[in-house]
């Protein structure tokens, strides 16, 4: 036993704190010259003749006001815009809010499709001068196949950008599956992906039955987290997917009786789903990512991939849109 | 008897080296003609070991009184002596062991085997050393620090556990990479330019869990030397520096038991002989087996609440086995295995993620002495990282892995012909074999096509020569040439892409068809002038290539790093290093300071592109998304380190500057890297009150003194050491958002300059009191107090921005906000021995 000799360490730990902290601190931000942003779509789902839709925007220093003045401050007004197809120029006209209430109510622009633009529902903006671009005279709309080249000049500088609209894959099927207590679920879809690669979707989904309110659940599309991708590890397969159910940006709070990312079994859900350009999906993955990471430590800050030239914000995009409905069962 | 023993030698010796034979003609006509016309010499040699535990001792000094020259011991605790015939005084020292003096009359080659007493550290040695130059002064390596376990014991530690890589952290050139991490950056350079070394293999990631812990077991390590610059030629395939971790022998003398039980882990330590004084083992273990961090910084902290209902551990295993087959031959088996778990189980979603992650490596190794003047070391190394992510929901199924795998064979010896020269010359060999993500998916029986699992296979080869002689008396030179080779093999398919980044095609290379070979020289000089016995001055010039890279991915090092090495995309990194500084030792010896001064240039690094996301390598080639550019670092460094007496522990001071360029990121302009830290300073100490009678308790343990009867008689006969350090540094360069803009209602980023903004700086002071048990007890007690951030400081740990309520009613709100991980932290420690 001499040659042997034992330790033992008892360690004990009188007091641990293992509170992470945080407190709000200021950072003084360098100025730096607004730049334009644009947010344009131009769409083609056989059904109706969609035109294109521009909304300009200005960027902003970081911790700016975000009142609702503020924001209504930030957007271009007077811009030159032209989308030219097939060599044909088209002049696209600003329209504001007061100015596409009218319109709606005249029938010439279906309020569903401003809603699922502006991604929130027009009641909720009323008051608040919101502009677009546009054409209302069916002189321009959008269709498979076409590139679409957007031309804007304002404050002395000339913007373009070009788009196209791929042609159409619908779903095979939908339908809702229960993840959880059976009454709780995903949408499912069926697709095929066409052989070659290259070829990008996007999903959104709109809850169409009615809340207690009896108005409908979702006021608009709403695309989840990760709501496009592309064909590079499902090539030319059939396959089934699936998504929970999104939350409109800015807004994460549930309707009363309602679980967050899970469908009802009851809901109806309108399914939109698009096919997309390669630029257009690498431009909204990493948008999305970069909007729900907010400075983690473990994302690396990127820069959003924008296809607006000379030093805009931004996306130009076309969308080959098919429509699908999930019914709810009581 | 010896008159048929020489010529005996001399013929074996010659049948070795034959293919040597030229370059040793040549560099012996060259370089030193005095061999050629030399006196008759003979060869002292032999091994130096700890007395009380048969540990081979790393870096021992041995000397030769009456000429002032000597060497200091190898890695495996040989030295070699080669002088004129004569009679002389060996003197073999260490610090904190007692010097040993051994007359020798050198009229044969000698074998002197020494074995050294440890004792308490005082001033005493300073006699006998201040007749020469100490090893600071008078050596040629720059850039190097020793570090003896028996001083990073006493230091305070975070939570009480003791870690190696936090203690070199506080040396000057060093970076820590954050707060309680254990990575680090030296002088500049990537967190891939450090080769970091366990018993001579390769350890590809030293953290475990975000770093707090790294993966070297304190109570299993011996030594450790830190080279960040002038890199002596035996070292190469790294930038930066080189991080020599050499694990213990095992107590060859008599069988030992240490354990540990703690909040954070438990540990065991066995070691002892399997025959005594010719073969010993040791085994170490240590596990976690309660997930500290997660839950408390997920209850805490809103970032980390994805975390919660998840479960985290790791364990780590080190082994060594030692076998002296002869007086020659000596076989060492060592292994270290350790393994991450996270997991994370959502019943309800049926939804569970399962990420393990580790390093497994194995080194054996022969040591042969050929003759008194020709060591030589042949090791077979294994080494393996991976890095695993599986996911699975309902049906749906997937698989994320990565890894990296070395199959390493060196040659290294150590040529001692005549006291001027230390020759050290050897062959490396490396088989790679890469696996960049590659993942695996399916959705009920459809297989999503996620490509083949694309491996990257690589052979590796080194050759090199390195010579440290003495030129006069007083310039020294340390040269050696390396000259390294990779090449990259099949199989392998290249995917090929388009400007936009879609696939084009594919070309596949057949197994073993070479695709793209990198070769280089690399020249390493370090020059000593020594102006006297107290200083001198160094210079040095190194350049060195590096083929393999590691690709991150966040701001971070995490187990997510994918290594990758050099292909027909992605060109070798090559770095040089210009260093001078000037070394003096004052008092005796009992004070070392150093001024040193480097600039640094490396080429050919890399970084992904912006936007890169982890899935994008999957079914590609992870080197199709990188992008290249350049860095360059410059800085001084302060260092003043009191070696000896009561009061030990150093100062630290870098002022640095390190930048990278890329064409295609920051729009081409040079930008600081995360650790650009412009001041770093570090200040420890160790004050250490030896209670043996003679000397009187201080005032300031007057406190202890008056309650010493009521504890009776156990605080005093007892040594007490108080420690602390404190550490300063400017704050992390990070990328900050300067704009934000809207996107389909989302609020999304404008980013300033990369790394343009600089976080608060970071400071913060620990210390400890560690009270030693008597020695002579049966049982003695010890017990330690650490208190990590004394003053509680709120570091930064990162920036993060909440955008709180609703755009539409106008209600949005955009904070700063600050998150600091570790308050002020009291650990007591109590241990035991019996």
């Amino acid at each position: 036993m001499n040659n042997q000799r034992a330790y033992l360490f008892l360690i004990c730990s009188v007091t641990l704190w293992l509170i992470s902290c945080e407190k709000e601190i200021t950072i003084d931000l360098p100025n730096v010259e607004d730049k334009l942003v644009v947010e344009g779509k131009i769409e083609y789902d056989g059904i109706t003749n969609t035109p294109p839709i521009v909304i300009l925007t200005k960027s902003t220093g970081y911790f700016e006001p975000t009142d609702l003045n503020s924001l209504q401050e930030l957007f271009v007004h007077g811009a030159d815009v032209t989308v030219t197809v097939d060599n044909v120029n088209h002049q696209l006209t600003e329209l504001c809010l007061s100015d596409i209430l009218t319109l709606i109510s005249s029938g010439v622009i279906d309020s569903s499709l401003v809603e699922d633009l502006l991604g929130a529902s027009l009641e909720n903006l009323i008051g608040f001068e919101y502009c677009l671009y546009t054409i209302i005279d069916n002189s321009l709309y959008g269709e498979p196949g076409k590139t679409y080249k957007l031309t804007i000049t304002t404050g002395g500088k000339t913007y373009t950008s070009t788009t196209s609209i791929p042609a159409l894959n619908p779903l095979i099927s939908v339908w809702y599956l229960a993840q959880k207590d059976d009454t709780l679920g995903f949408a499912w879809a069926r697709m095929h992906d066409p052989p070659g690669k290259g070829n990008a979707y996007r999903w959104y989904a709109r809850r169409i039955s009615k809340n207690a309110d009896g108005e409908e659940k979702d006021a608009a599309f709403v695309a989840p987290f990760g709501s496009s991708f592309e064909d590079k590890f499902i090539d030319g397969l059939e396959f089934d997917f699936a998504y929970d159910r999104g939350h409109p940006p800015g807004n994460h709070d549930d309707d009363p009786g309602e679980a967050p990312h899970f469908f009802k079994q009851t809901d109806t859900i309108a399914i939109k789903f698009c096919t997309i350009e390669m630029q257009v999906y690498e431009f909204l993955r990493i948008m999305e990512v970069e909007a729900n990471s907010n400075g983690s430590p473990f994302a690396s800050p990127s820069t959003i991939p924008t296809n607006i030239d000379n030093d805009g914000l931004g996306l130009w995009a076309g969308y080959g849109v098919t429509y699908d409905t999930i019914y709810g069962t009581p | 008897m010896y008159s048929l023993a020489l010529p005996y030698r001399r013929h074996y010796f010659m049948r070795i080296l034959k293919p040597y034979c030229p370059l040793f003609l040549l560099l012996g006509i060259l370089l030193f003609p005095h061999v050629v016309l030399a006196q008759k010499t003979y060869t002292v040699s032999g091994y130096i070991k700890e007395g009380e535990t048969g540990e081979d001792m790393i870096s021992a000094t041995v000397y030769i009184k009456e000429l002032l020259k000597g060497t200091t011991t190898n890695l495996y605790g040989f030295y070699s002596i080669t002088v004129p015939e004569g009679n002389y005084n060996l003197i073999v020292s260490y610090l904190g062991f007692e010097t040993i003096t051994q007359e020798i009359g050198l009229t044969k080659d000698l074998r002197v085997n020494v074995e050294l007493k440890s004792k308490m550290i005082t001033t005493e040695e300073v006699v006998i050393e201040a007749e020469r130059a100490d090893k600071n002064v008078g050596s040629s390596t720059m850039g190097t620090v020793e570090m003896e376990m028996e001083q990073i014991q006493i230091l305070p530690a975070l939570l009480g556990e003791v870690d190696i890589l936090k203690v070199i952290q506080m040396l000057p050139g060093v970076q820590s990479a954050g707060e309680g991490n254990s990575g680090f950056y030296v002088r500049g350079g990537g967190p891939d330019q450090n080769l970091i070394l366990l018993d001579e293999a390769v350890i590809y990631n030293v953290s475990h869990l975000f770093g707090f812990f790294s993966v070297f077991n304190a109570d299993a390590v011996k030594s450790i030397e830190l080279i960040k610059g002038g890199m002596p030629a035996n070292y190469g395939g790294r930038l930066a520096s080189v991080l020599n971790v050499t694990m213990k022998d095992g107590n060859n003398k008599k069988w030992q038991v240490e354990g540990g039980l703690g909040v954070i882990s438990s540990k065991l330590t066995i070691q002892g002989p399997i025959k005594k004084n010719v073969s010993s083992i040791i085994l170490s273990g240590r596990r976690t087996y309660y997930d500290l961090f997660l839950p408390l910084i997920a209850k805490n902290n809103e970032n980390f609440k994805a975390f919660e209902g998840s479960g985290y551990y790791f364990y780590d295993l080190n082994t060594k086995i030692n076998y002296k087959i002869s007086d020659k031959d000596r076989i060492f088996l060592s292994g270290y295995f350790g393994r991450d778990v996270f997991t994370y189980k959502q019943a309800q979603s049926n939804f569970t993620v399962q990420v393990p992650w580790g390093n497994a490596t194995m080194s054996l190794r022969w040591n042969h002495l050929f003759n008194d003047k020709l060591f030589m070391n042949t090791s077979l190394i294994f080494s393996d990282y991976k890095f695993s992510l599986g996911i699975i929901q309902n049906e749906f199924e997937m698989k994320l892995f990565s890894g990296i795998r070395d199959y390493n064979a060196k040659l290294d010896f150590n040529y001692y012909p005549v006291i001027r020269h230390n020759i050290k010359f050897g062959a490396n060999y490396i088989y790679h074999v890469f696996t960049p993500s590659s993942a695996s998916a399916s959705q009920g029986d459809v297989e999503f096509d996620t490509g083949d699992i694309i491996r990257q296979y690589a052979h590796e080869g080194a050759l090199y020569f390195n010579d440290q002689f003495d030129w006069t008396d007083k310039f020294q030179i340390n040269a050696g040439l390396r000259y390294s080779i990779f090449s990259h093999t099949g199989p392998f398919t290249r995917y090929n892409k388009d400007t936009q980044g879609n696939g084009t095609d594919t070309i596949t290379y057949k197994k073993n068809e070479t695709i793209k070979t990198y070769q280089g020289l690399e020249p390493r000089v370090t020059l000593r002038y020594q102006l006297n016995t107290k200083s001198s001055v160094k210079a040095s010039y190194t350049l060195n290539n590096q083929y393999v890279h590691m690709t991150t991915l966040a701001g971070m090092s995490l187990p997510t790093d994918v290594w990758i090495g050099c292909s027909d995309l992605v060109k070798p990194q090559l770095g040089t290093q210009y260093a001078v500084g000037y070394f003096r030792n004052f008092l005796d010896n009992q004070y070392e300071t150093s001024v040193e001064v480097y600039y640094k240039t490396m080429k050919n690094m890399i970084e992904f592109k912006d936007g890169h996301l982890p899935g994008d390598n999957v079914a590609d080639n992870p080197d199709n998304n990188l992008t290249f550019g350049e860095g360059e670092s410059y800085g001084v460094e302060l260092f003043i380190k009191k070696r000896m007496g009561d009061l030990t522990g150093w100062i630290g001071y870098t002022l640095a500057r390190t930048t990278r360029t890329f064409e295609e990121i920051n729009n081409g302009e040079p930008f600081p890297t995360r650790y650009d830290r412009r001041h770093d300073l570090a200040v420890v100490a160790a004050y250490e009150i030896e209670k043996k009678g003679k000397k009187e308790v201080s005032d300031s343990l007057k406190f202890f003194k008056r309650n010493m009867k009521k504890w009776g008689n156990w605080f005093r006969t007892r040594t007490w050491v108080f420690a602390g350090n404190f550490v300063y540094a400017t704050g992390d360069a990070i990328t900050l958002p300067v704009a934000r803009y809207m996107y389909e209602g989302n609020i999304l980023n404008e980013y300033g300059p990369r790394n343009s903004f600089r976080m608060k700086d970071y400071h913060r002071a620990d210390i400890s009191v560690t009270v030693m048990g008597r020695k002579r007890k049966r049982i003695q007690s010890d017990f330690s107090l650490s208190v990590y951030n004394v003053y509680s400081r709120a570091n930064p740990y990162f920036i993060y921005f909440a955008n709180e309520g609703n755009i539409e009613e106008g209600t949005l709100d955009i904070k700063a906000i600050q998150v600091s991980l570790f308050p002020i932290m009291p650990t007591i420690t109590w241990h035991f021995k019996f």
